[in-house]
């Protein structure tokens, strides 16, 4: 089946990347990388993924992009299974990976060759448009141009596929602050004009808060949280300590502040208990929150290393 | 298709320009050869093949043709060298590394994410490397032929069996395996350096069992070489195995343990009942056994290859 991007605007809000009960184990040794994950993405939204190191990102779109076969549950890319039709699920996924992969020694100009030789309609003319927009030569060699700049030609390599969906697996890694606002300008630009759907895993708070329009946290292999940007900010408060009592609402995990306090993050979505002083949340306490729930004993860690000083 | 070989070129230039060093170098071969061939030393080749010359005659013409020995003995040296071993090494530093550094630097994640199928990115690769490698074999190969028939047989060398293991049709074939297997070893372990270690042990085991094999099937097809009359030997271009005896009135042949123990090879008794006869291929087969060898090399080769294929279509594009 091959989708076009009109067909993917057309279809907006459709599901265009869904995972049914994923999980993953590279070794018996070692935790699950996914433990039972159930997700979709909507056509036409860029969605954040977010989680701790290890969370299973990574995993996981490395399985819509074919690299990775779940070891139980499926994943689909507009209704294609990768492992069933690699080459029909390809064919709708532009691929940016967390390290660049450029050739060393090929300029960005041979790159966009590279990508018209390998992808049938290729647009070299967009990927070249977006690269001059960011005033990067194509006549330089790959290992010349900084990380940013290598980010930005894949991410113009992906955006060239034309593909509906682009999996971008922590490309900002690494990346200055100016560097990753204009990736997400681009991706934000893209996804405007081509009706493209994104999935961008990351876990810097000003990324999800300039591009994305949907939060999905994963933690130690399973899905904490998946919801809209606004919604997932308004359903939540934050609360100063970490030994509450509530009468309504689920606690979500407690976090250091920034000058060492101890935060909890409340999930109010049933309810506000009026017996605990709370303030409104952040994207930030929300991201804080979810992370450190991805990673259980955290806090306690912390306090036993201070108290050891 | 001839953007695609030169971005592959390009990509892995370091392979390449082996290759291209070891054409040069067999371009220097061949203007020895034609140098050889019809040069002066041609002549003094020539003046020593003519029949019944007298021991003078033969004395005069190794005096003026001794200013030639030295280049000749260098130049058959620098291609009996170049042309053996300039192809393997050349297979096995382009082909082992043309998968494995893509894998070991991260490169095969953007090529494999963009191309239509795995398979049409491998393809293009892998039949440039090795039509350049074999081509660069058979280079060696014509080069060390023609080199065998300037300075060894008489005839033709694709009708001889002298040297037939290093020259020709088995160059090419030794590096189409070495070629393959280099692939083969980029392919499964995504590392440059342990790949051409693995590779270059797997091809040299897969070659020890061949003429191990090869050796055992000349044995078993071994015939009674028939003498030279000119030298009274058996022919230069035969494949000489071993010496034995033969029963005059039988026919039948013994080895030296099975004679009599107290027989005595200079008696008159022995030389009426026994004659020495060299055993071995004759140079009539050399066709059968030159293509016989190719066979054995090719055949794991093109295993080599679609293995290859399939662990590439399986694996993923990074190491893990």
């Amino acid at each position: 089946m091959t989708v076009t991007p009109a067909d993917t605007t057309s279809a907006r809000g459709a599901p265009v990347l869904t995972a049914a009960g994923v999980a993953k184990r590279y070794s018996r040794r070692r935790a699950p990388a996914l433990d039972g994950v159930d997700l979709e993405v909507r056509a036409g939204t860029i969605t954040a993924l977010v989680g701790p190191n290890g969370a299973g990102k990574s995993t996981l779109i490395k399985a819509w992009a074919g690299f990775e076969r779940p070891s139980r549950g499926t994943v689909e890319v507009l209704g294609i299974d990768p492992f069933k039709d690699r080459y029909g699920a390809q064919a709708q996924i532009g691929y940016v990976p967390q390290t660049p992969t450029l050739y060393r020694d090929l300029r960005v100009e041979e790159h966009l060759t590279l990508a018209m030789t390998l992808r049938r309609g290729f647009d070299r003319d967009l990927a070249r448009r977006r690269l001059d927009d960011l005033s990067i030569p194509l006549t330089v060699q790959a290992n010349r141009l900084s990380g940013g700049q290598q980010a930005q030609v894949q991410l113009a390599i992906a955006i060239g596929t034309r593909a509906p969906v682009l999996l971008l697996d922590e490309p900002l890694a690494g990346l200055d602050p100016l560097a990753r606002r204009e990736f997400l300008y681009i991706l934000e630009a893209t996804v405007r004009e081509h009706g493209t759907t994104a999935l961008l895993s990351s876990h810097v708070v000003s990324d999800v808060e300039q591009a994305c329009d949907r939060l999905v946290v994963l933690g130690a292999g399973r899905k904490l949280l998946d919801e809209d940007v606004a919604t997932a900010v308004a359903a939540h408060r934050v609360v100063a300590g970490d030994a509450l009592t509530l009468a309504v609402g689920r606690v979500v995990a407690s976090y250091l502040d920034q000058r060492g306090g101890i935060l909890t993050l409340v999930d109010v979505s049933g309810g506000i208990d009026p017996g605990v002083p709370m303030r409104e949340a952040l994207l930030e306490d929300v991201m804080l929150g979810y992370l450190a729930a991805g990673r259980p004993g955290m806090l306690d860690r912390v306090r036993a290393g201070i108290a050891g000083r | 298709m001839r953007t695609t070989t030169w971005l592959i070129v390009r990509q892995h230039r370091f392979g390449f320009a082996m290759l291209a060093a070891s054409a040069t170098a067999f371009v220097i071969g061949a203007l020895f050869l034609v140098w050889l061939h019809f040069g002066p030393a041609a002549d003094c080749r020539a003046a020593s093949l003519q029949p019944n010359l007298t021991d003078q005659q033969l004395f005069d013409i190794a005096a003026r043709c001794e200013q030639y020995a030295l280049p000749v003995q260098l130049g058959a040296d620098f291609i009996g060298l170049t042309g053996v071993g300039l192809p393997l090494i050349a297979a096995l530093l382009l082909a082992a590394p043309l998968i494995a550094v893509e894998l070991e630097l991260g490169t095969a994640t953007l090529a494999w994410s963009l191309a239509r199928t795995r398979r049409s990115w491998l393809l293009p690769r892998m039949a440039l490397v090795v039509v350049l490698t074999v081509g660069l074999g058979v280079a060696g190969g014509l080069l060390t032929d023609w080199l065998t028939a300037d300075l060894l047989i008489r005839g033709s060398p694709w009708e001889s069996l002298s040297n037939y293991d290093s020259r020709g049709a088995m160059i090419a074939a030794r590096t189409f395996l070495v070629a393959a297997a280099g692939l083969f070893g980029g392919a499964l372990l995504g590392r440059q350096m342990p790949a051409l270690v693995v590779a270059g042990a797997l091809a040299a085991a897969i070659g020890m069992g061949i003429t191990i094999e090869n050796q055992g099937i000349n044995r078993a097809n071994m015939v009674v070489l028939a003498n030279d009359p000119s030298t009274g030997m058996y022919g230069e271009s035969d494949l000489y195995i071993e010496n034995r005896v033969q029963v005059i009135a039988t026919g039948e042949i013994l080895t030296w343990d099975q004679l009599p123990m107290n027989s005595d090879p200079s008696s008159p008794e022995y030389q009426a009942t026994y004659r020495d006869v060299s055993l071995g291929i004759p140079a009539s087969q050399a066709g059968a056994v030159v293509w016989r060898n190719v066979a054995f090399y090719t055949g794991p080769g093109v295993v080599l290859l679609l293995l290859t294929l399939v662990i590439v279509e399986r694996r993923r594009p990074y190491l893990s």
